[in-house]
């Protein structure tokens, strides 16, 4: 049985639908879990400004792409 | 309170009754660069970490996870009266903010991207992200 994994701080992601500046397909780091099931993420690919790859995304619209641990 | 309402006041008296200028706005100085502090966290597990920015620490400044008190100290000096140069407004969880300088870490310089984040209208300026910004 497959077990999903829980996103944690530092985990790699992959937007699955565009968030604040981010587009779908976006990648980057979770750099902080904030209440309301929403994540700090860092976007480090594509290149946005320093204040757009900052994003606050819903759980639900990330995908673990290089789990920290 | 950010929020769905914000107030998009010139200035505003803070808790030390000095004169902040509010909201973040590009070209003006970060507000209460002064009071800059950042979490050790996002300091070693991401800015200095491999999977984060560690690499580019690492290749241009010579940098490592034991000199993130250095670092640190070159970035509040280099913030002060470095005017903002991106910002975004994220509603409910708070303001972005970016700012550029020439960082100099012992004898080596480069330019460096920061991005601080407020998480209200009263709080200081929280290091979120740090990354050398040579190919951007």
């Amino acid at each position: 049985m497959a077990i999903a994994h829980r996103i944690a701080e530092f985990d790699i992601v992959e937007l699955t639908e565009p968030v604040d500046d981010a587009p779908a397909g976006a990648r980057g780091g979770v750099l902080e879990l904030r209440p309301g099931d929403t994540a700090m993420v860092e976007i480090t690919e594509p290149p946005l400004d320093a204040a757009a790859r900052i994003v606050f995304a819903p759980l639900a619209k990330l995908r673990v792409v290089d789990a920290r641990s | 309170m950010l929020g769905a309402q914000p107030q998009w006041l010139g200035v505003q008296v803070a808790w030390h009754d000095r004169l902040v200028a509010w909201p973040p706005t590009i070209g003006e100085p970060l507000p209460r660069a002064d009071q800059v502090w950042y979490e050790p966290v996002k300091l070693e597990d991401w800015i200095l970490a491999q999977r984060g920015h560690g690499e580019d620490w690492l290749r241009v400044f010579h940098v490592e996870l034991e000199d993130r008190d250095q670092l640190w100290e070159a970035i509040v000096a280099a913030v002060q009266g470095a005017p903002v140069t991106t910002v975004r407004d994220r509603g409910a969880n708070g303001i972005v903010c970016g700012v550029e300088v020439e960082l100099t870490i012992r004898e080596r310089t480069a330019p460096v991207t920061i991005s601080w984040h407020y998480e209200t209208e009263g709080a200081e300026p929280r290091l979120v992200t740090a990354y050398v910004s040579l190919y951007d």
